[in-house]
């Protein structure tokens, strides 16, 4: 039990208990129906995998404001290359591109040591002039629907689901067991928890915050990706906010924006949170938009808990 | 080959116009915990640093274990067995103690394709190891941060054995330390003479060196100023050697530290 109270996902985990409690409630049962439990998990699939990859990023002691640009650049790239090349082409190009992102945020941050936040904030900022650039303001939709794009996407059967919640377990299981079984997890935490130590014990800690940067990167973009394939059409503004919105599902989900401490399953709750925040408030008959007034302080609320659970972890 | 593990022959090293090291000759034997003692400025952790290859030597030669070393880094070092526990930054806090402990060396198990950590090994071996340096009731599990200072050092001197290092370099390990947590290391490092492990030990509170060391060397600005067995000198001599000067040393048969 006090082992249970010291993991990173457990005031996340209480809190999602009591949002789906409430919702159930307010919304006469409606939360717990099977469409709605489709969308919500549709949204948390494309958010997820941009958490996941911040998740691991942020663990090691670095952020990137650029993925809410990254995701939406990747989603309107995918379009647009469909529209000339064969789908699959055009993924493993926008990957490529994304990788590419990841890689001059790494290394503009770690070779000029310039903190990660100010570069992340410039590509951000880069690309979505890009975006608007690109699109000159319209959106844009896929001409086709590929058996590929069906495969991102697409619902499974006849049903509500879609497979792109498949995709988001398969990264979980893979990223879950990289952070706590593979001896990169290992230097990742240290990296983040204290880069001299981890650098005087051997760790590569400038190889490890690159490799981060570059995941971070093409998870975003393969959240854009899934994204577009989903809704079809990519507007300009697509994408914009979630930079924000995924590092506070991290947050919430007892991952420490200061590093060393968190976990991709705790993370992912929070962006469950968050997910079901929204289509719940929506269900109860607010206003859509409040569900980001309830983000913030939900946010503040998950921060004051787990810096209080940190300092039971060290104090004791 | 003279049979030590360290021979450090006519270092010299400047940083712009200051002469951090001006000529010294230092060694280590086999087995000999080697007391290196001077003034805040006087050059230890700079020939310390010179032997793990955080600083090229200007001028001078360096052999480990009869060959001669240029490391080029701490980690070259470490590979071939000289481990640095640090003063002040000695361990990842949100770490937990198993992974703190094999942190750069994780043992792994393959799994499948993969090679995984060997989860069952990291806390069984550092169990084990926690129990021996007198940490028993915590849990490998527990977080780094809820040790003491003491119990950090300890660690990472616990660490350096289980790693097999011929040399363990100890950086003011009793800085900032109490009492208490300060003879729980002093008795550490005394165990590591049952290992066979060098140790050079750097402070400038002699009455903590005089405890374990079987030699003492002198540093003052840059130079050597003075290399002594145990039974040559007293604590009390070689305060008067490091405050008033070389020559005043005494002989002054006080009881031996």
């Amino acid at each position: 039990m006090h082992r249970f109270i010291k993991r990173p996902e457990t005031g996340a985990l209480f809190s999602f208990i009591v949002v789906v409690a409430v919702f159930t409630v307010l919304s006469g049962g409606k939360f717990l129906r099977v469409g709605n439990i489709a969308s919500i998990l549709a949204m948390l699939a494309e958010r997820g995998l941009a958490v996941i990859g911040i998740t691991l990023l942020m663990i090691s002691g670095e952020i990137d404001l650029s993925i809410s640009s990254v995701y939406g650049s990747s989603a309107l790239f995918f379009v647009v290359l469909s529209e000339q090349l064969p789908p699959l082409t055009a993924f493993l190009l926008v990957v490529l591109f994304a990788a590419m992102v990841g890689l001059l945020n790494g290394t503009v941050t770690t070779k000029f040591e310039v903190p990660s936040i100010i570069v992340t904030l410039g590509t951000m900022f880069f690309l979505r002039g890009v975006i608007y650039f690109t699109t000159k303001g319209f959106t844009r939709s896929f001409r086709s629907q590929d058996y590929f794009i069906h495969l991102l996407s697409g619902r499974i059967g006849g049903s509500d689901f879609r497979f792109s919640i498949f995709w988001l377990i398969v990264a979980t299981l893979l990223f879950f067991t990289l952070l706590e079984h593979h001896p990169y997890g290992n230097h990742v935490l240290a990296t983040g928890s204290n880069r001299e130590v981890a650098r005087v014990m051997g760790v590569k800690v400038d190889r490890v915050r690159m490799i981060n940067f570059l995941i971070c990167s093409i998870m975003a973009s393969l959240g854009g990706m899934l994204s577009a394939a989903r809704f079809g059409t990519v507007a300009a503004t697509h994408g914009e906010g979630i930079e924000l919105e995924t590092i506070a599902s991290a947050v919430i989900g007892g991952t420490l924006l200061s590093g060393g401490y968190g976990s991709i399953q705790g993370s992912l709750i929070g962006a469950l949170l968050v997910s079901s925040l929204r289509s719940g408030l929506l269900l109860s008959g607010a206003p859509a938009y409040w569900y980001i007034a309830f983000m913030g302080v939900i946010l503040v609320v998950a921060a004051v808990i787990n810096m209080g659970l940190v300092r039971k972890v060290l104090v004791r | 080959m003279t049979g030590r593990l360290v021979e450090m022959r006519g270092i010299r090293k400047s940083f712009g116009h200051v002469e951090a090291l001006r000529g010294v000759d230092f060694d280590v034997g086999y087995g000999e915990i080697v007391g290196l003692i001077g003034d805040n400025g006087a050059g230890k952790s700079t020939l310390v640093k010179v032997l793990t290859g955080v600083y090229p030597p200007d001028e001078g030669e360096i052999f480990f274990d009869g060959k001669r070393v240029s490391f080029s880094s701490p980690a070259d070092a470490r590979a071939e067995g000289i481990e640095t526990v640090y003063q002040g930054y000695g361990v990842a806090e949100l770490l937990n103690i198993a992974r703190n402990f094999f942190l750069g060396r994780e043992p792994v198990k393959k799994f499948c394709v993969f090679k995984l950590l060997d989860h069952q090994k990291m806390f069984r071996e550092c169990s084990r190891i926690l129990s021996e340096i007198g940490i028993s009731v915590r849990s490998p599990l527990e977080p780094t941060g809820v040790l003491s200072g003491g119990e950090r050092q300890a660690i990472n001197i616990g660490r350096a054995m289980y790693f097999k290092a011929k040399l363990i370099i100890l950086d003011e390990p009793t800085n900032a330390l109490s009492v208490k947590e300060t003879e729980h290391v002093l008795q550490f490092i005394e165990r590591t003479r049952q290992t066979g492990t060098s140790v050079i030990f750097i402070t400038h509170n002699i009455y903590h060196v005089c405890r374990v060391a079987d030699r003492f060397v002198l540093l003052e600005r840059g130079k050597k100023i003075g290399d002594y067995r145990k039974d040559e000198v007293t604590p009390e001599d070689i305060i008067r050697i490091l405050t008033v000067g070389k020559s005043e040393k005494s002989r002054t048969q006080n009881e031996e530290c």
